[in-house]
């Protein structure tokens, strides 16, 4: 019971800082042992402005246009990973799980330029990328350099032998916008909490049609591929 | 990070890549035998760095790739006897055996479970005295020793419930037959953590007899950057030797405390490599003063000779005899996600590697 009051409690915090209303609920209780734990489903109903429509279907990105994310990568499923496998080792990654429609809007509000939204969630920003590329046909160049990643995930990143752009995030949105607007995009994204580490991470490219490249820090190039199954921590 | 970003500086890898375009004259091929070294070359991009006359072919060091599907199918006919569990390091959950792998057994509600360490197993078998744990070790000499720990532990501890089935595998065996063969490579980037282990002696009929370079090479851009251009030295030079790059971990003599548990546990055995066959004294057998924690000896299950996979060319691909577009399966039949042959099972295996960059 005392899991649950916390859970309806944090709940309602969120529901008034996203200032979004919970209109109904409804709970079922199945017999004991058929369902170990509390599962929660939520649905929610929004709206596309009609200016707006055209943020989640890809259409009229081009070469040159920036990719922009609102902080940084990989937390989320760290976070999960560590609290659900036995790690020996403790880590200080939390997860990025929040609400990002106040965000969305100010950026929507003071620009025009938006031309793509999605949420980097399961396969992480590496599977978005790629089906952005398959979708537009267009070329997709990352710098690695300029990805924002804590510390603690890098760190983790490398005992486990996981690219921290296949993991998952929950608070995070990247975007595409038109250069025109970038540096704009960003700074008012940076006003925002929520997007204070924003950064440009890369920009589409005619080049290496439908495939996403990375230049890597050190100043190489490797192509990024989509998640397949599961990540597993790596022996090598 | 410290100890890491030194060895990922961008000038340093520069600075090495325009040292190598400057001396490298000969047509040459390198060899990296470990698994981590393909990833790190694959993930730092370096193969685009280098003059195109040096060519770098990945060999059979990656222990998810080269275990059997012998292995596997014993792992699985494990998993399915009443109140077992199975550990295992992550990534050889996807390994396809005869029929299934370890992930769709898992699937199918068999305790299956992923560790990071082999004493996560013991600690397991501690915690649930009425179940059999039963841990996955594979790995070359690198992860042996720790198997070998954790064995001589459980034996300290009286443990009558913990057990392992060891595919582990010793290195230099494998390299040297494939030098039999007649693979045409020009020298060897070693595996550092091998070598952090055993030494340097083991590589040095390679040198002296084979007349190839070994340079036992770190894992990082810079290390494995420094590591072609002491090969190419060599080449140019015409002097193959034993060299260590990776100084700051590898000593001539290696590590003596984990030789002594390697020595003290196991024993070599004529070992099943996928795509090779079996390879004389390649592989670790646990001494029969452990034997009562060797899985083999205490569980009893039946399982068939594999059959290789049909038209599965993996074995010709380890040598460095043919690439992956030379098979009728390559991105037909098997893929990352629904691997055939051993090299498209790890990300890391050759046809993995070739399957990203197809165009």
């Amino acid at each position: 019971m005392k899991e649950l009051e916390l859970i309806v409690r944090s709940l309602a915090e969120e529901a008034v800082k996203a200032q979004v209303i919970v209109v109904t609920g409804d709970t079922k209780v199945v017999n004991k042992g058929k369902c170990d734990k509390l599962f929660i489903n939520t649905a929610g109903i929004g709206s596309v402005r009609k200016e707006n429509r055209l943020v989640s279907k890809a259409r009229n990105i081009q070469p040159g246009d920036l990719i922009i994310i609102n902080g940084t990568i990989g937390d989320h499923g760290l976070a999960v990973m560590s609290a659900r496998e036995s790690f020996n080792f403790k880590t200080p990654v939390v997860s990025d799980c929040a609400s990002l429609n106040h965000l969305i809007r100010q950026m929507l509000d003071q620009s025009s330029r938006v031309k793509f939204m999605r949420d980097p969630t399961r396969g992480g920003v590496a599977t978005v990328l790629n089906e952005l590329a398959g979708k537009t046909g267009l070329g997709i160049e990352i710098d690695e350099s300029a990805l924002p990643v804590t510390r603690g995930v890098t760190a983790m990143c490398e005992l486990l032998g996981f690219d921290p752009l296949h993991i998952a995030n929950e608070g995070k949105v990247l975007i595409v916008a038109d250069p025109v607007e970038g540096d704009h995009i960003l700074e008012i994204m940076k006003k925002n909490n929520l997007g204070k580490q924003s950064a440009i991470i890369g920009r589409i490219t005619g080049d290496h049609p439908g495939k996403v490249m990375l230049k890597t820090e050190t100043g190489g190039r490797r192509i990024i591929d989509s998640l397949t199954g599961d990540l597993l921590p790596r022996i090598c | 990070m410290q100890y890491i970003g030194e060895y990922r500086k961008k000038e340093l890898i520069l600075a090495i890549s325009e040292e190598l375009k400057k001396i490298s004259k000969k047509e040459i091929t390198l060899m990296e035998v470990c698994g981590g070294h393909t990833m790190a070359i694959h993930r730092f991009g370096l193969q685009t760095m280098l003059p195109h006359n040096i060519r770098l072919l990945s060999g059979p060091g990656c222990p998810v790739c080269v275990s059997s599907q012998y292995f596997i199918d014993t792992a699985i006919a494990y998993s399915k006897l009443p109140g077992v569990i199975i550990t295992t390091y992550g990534d050889l959950i996807r390994v396809p055996g005869s029929v299934s792998s370890l992930e769709k057994e898992k699937a199918n509600g068999h305790d299956i479970r992923i560790i990071y360490s082999v004493l996560e197993a013991l600690e397991m078998a501690r915690n649930n005295p009425e179940k059999q744990v039963i841990f996955l070790g594979i790995g070359f000499e690198t992860t042996a020793p720790a198997t070998a720990a954790a064995i001589i532990e459980a034996k300290k501890e009286k443990l009558s419930n913990f057990f392992v089935l060891s595919a582990h595998k010793v290195m230099p065996p494998v390299m040297k037959a494939l030098v039999e063969e007649g693979i045409k490579i020009d020298g060897f980037i070693a595996p550092g953590h091998v070598s952090a282990i055993t030494g340097t002696a083991i590589y040095n009929d390679l040198a002296t007899v084979c007349k190839l370079g070994v340079v036992i090479a770190g894992f990082e851009p810079v290390d494995l950057m420094q590591a072609i251009l002491m090969l190419v030295r060599q080449a140019e030079s015409g002097s193959p030797k034993v060299e260590i790059q990776y100084r700051r971990v590898v000593q001539d003599e290696g590590n003596k405390i984990a030789q002594a548990l390697l020595a003290a546990v196991f024993e070599l055995k004529d070992d099943r490599w996928r795509g090779l066959g079996i390879i004389p004294k390649s592989g670790l057998k646990i001494r029969d003063n452990f034997s009562s924690f060797d899985a083999e000896k205490h569980f009893t299950v039946s399982v068939q000779e594999p059959v290789d996979p049909k038209g599965c060319i993996c074995g010709l691909i380890l040598r460095g005899l043919k690439t992956p577009n030379d098979c009728s399966l390559f991105a037909k039949t098997c893929t990352p996600s629904d691997p055939v042959g051993a090299c498209m099972v790890s990300g890391e295996g050759t046809c993995a590697t070739y399957y990203k960059y197809r165009s």
